[in-house]
């Protein structure tokens, strides 16, 4: 890949938690969402944003609630400039508009931040794309080619994906869409609220939408570490007083069956990122040689042609009868 | 070249299924053979229950995805020949030819029946005719 560009990425948790950790930042995780209910939402406290990803199409993005006073100041927020970036650019958004104390940056988050301070939103996604730390993390997860060839087929269904990000800041919800000029203010997040509950009806009502258009979509949430979130309520039970030693011994194995399902989880992710990362030409021409060696490969291929045919010939034959 | 038009085109996505792939994983010489081309640190033990695992994840189905494309139209070859696969076999890669690259492929690779033969050489100086 030539210097400056940027691959795609895959709309993953496993990728974007390790992109995460990539940049340097702890303390959080990606989780995908698949429902919107209280529950699901509710075990994820904190969340610091969604990030709802699309298949992008030309629509009508008139919108009255563009941010265009001082807030621009504060919110980061930042043009999108380079396409493939956009999976980036939605967690990098996320991250920066959070202050929340679990949340450490790391160095080249912190530093991206504090110099692109002063800059507007099109400076903003400039220096972005331009950076050169965030680049090489991002093009980490690019998907090993297995040699150089024209890969046409693969490419029409992925490029035209979109990420947007819903975040809390300073008591009110912002969506934002480096599509758009500036962020776009869904108001007010009123006391004794989750954000969240604020976001929940934005968001499906896009999910709507474009179910409605069978329009591809997928929504996840950057959440504090569920590790050390079970870590740390088990602290607390074992240091109750008030439990008894059942209600104690219960409180606690239901922990220790979340923190090892946490563990396997990063330990899958590990494991995906690997399959990811990894070029499998030599694998593949090892299995198709003992494919051949076991004798059933020529069969196999026969067998494929005959229904190949089969099926054409079906299709002639109702295209005939049309006629 | 593209595949010939007389011939439905064969995707080898559609043969190359777990199903088909998970009983050549359990003979002990492949799976000593596809081992050494797992993702380095993904393994401890190798095992084929790792094979397995391997062939069904969605990154290891979407490279044969783009294998099979590459060999479905004729971009495959040139690749292949660096493998040392036998010449017929190339010349059916480089025409898109997949009934004729698995009846080459099996022609040099299938032990004899009568089970005399010793393990073939994985050059190809033999078998062009």
């Amino acid at each position: 890949m030539a210097s400056g560009e940027w691959c795609l990425i895959e709309s993953d948790p496993g990728v974007f938690t390790d992109l995460i950790q990539g940049f340097g930042a702890n303390g959080v995780q990606v989780e995908e969402i698949f429902s919107l209910d209280d529950d699901s939402l509710q075990q994820m406290k904190p969340c610091h944003g969604l990030i709802f990803l699309f298949k992008w199409q030309q629509t009508d993005s008139s919108n009255q609630n563009l941010v265009k006073d001082s807030r621009l100041e504060n919110i980061f927020f930042a043009r999108q400039v380079i396409t493939n970036a956009c999976a980036t650019q939605a967690i990098v958004s996320v991250l920066l508009n959070s202050n929340h104390e679990d949340l450490k940056l790391g160095p080249t988050l912190s530093e991206f931040k504090e110099f692109t301070q002063g800059f507007d939103p099109q400076m903003r996604g400039l220096a972005l794309s331009n950076s050169d730390k965030i680049r090489y993390v991002h093009n980490s997860f690019a998907r090993q080619q297995l040699f150089e060839f024209d890969s046409r087929d693969e490419k029409k269904d992925e490029d035209a994906f979109h990420f947007i990000a819903y975040v809390p800041f300073n008591g009110r919800v912002y969506e934002l869409d480096g599509l758009q000029e500036a962020p776009i203010d869904h108001g007010i997040i009123p006391p004794d609220t989750e954000w969240t509950d604020v976001a929940r009806p934005i968001v499906r009502q896009r999910m709507e939408k474009y179910s409605e258009g069978e329009i591809h979509f997928s929504l996840m949430a950057v959440v504090g570490e569920l590790r050390r979130k079970y870590e740390r309520e088990m602290e607390q039970v074992l240091a109750d007083p008030t439990l008894t030693d059942d209600e104690r011994n219960d409180k606690t194995s239901h922990l220790s069956i979340l923190i090892n399902e946490e563990e396997r989880k990063r330990e899958s992710y590990r494991i995906e990122n690997l399959r990811r990362r990894h070029n499998w030409l030599p694998f593949i021409i090892e299995l198709v040689k003992a494919y051949a060696t076991q004798g059933t490969l020529a069969t196999a291929v026969d067998k494929a042609v005959v229904t190949k045919e089969a099926e054409k010939k079906r299709e002639t034959d109702k295209k005939r009868k049309r006629i | 070249g593209a595949a010939p038009a007389n011939k439905p085109a064969i995707d080898l996505y559609d043969i190359m299924t777990t199903e088909n792939l998970i009983p050549i994983l359990s003979n002990k010489d492949v799976q000593e053979s596809l081992r050494a081309h797992l993702p380095e640190g993904s393994t401890i033990t190798g095992s084929e229950k790792e094979l397995r695992d391997s062939i069904q994840s969605p990154q290891f189905r979407q490279a044969v995805g783009t294998f099979s494309v590459a060999l479905q139209t004729g971009q495959l070859g040139p690749v292949l020949a660096q493998f040392g696969l036998p010449d017929e076999a190339i010349t059916a890669a480089n025409e898109g030819d997949i009934q004729a690259f698995a009846q080459a492929m099996e022609k040099h690779f299938k032990k004899s029946n009568e089970g005399t033969e010793e393990k073939k050489p994985t050059d190809n100086t033999m078998d062009t005719s």
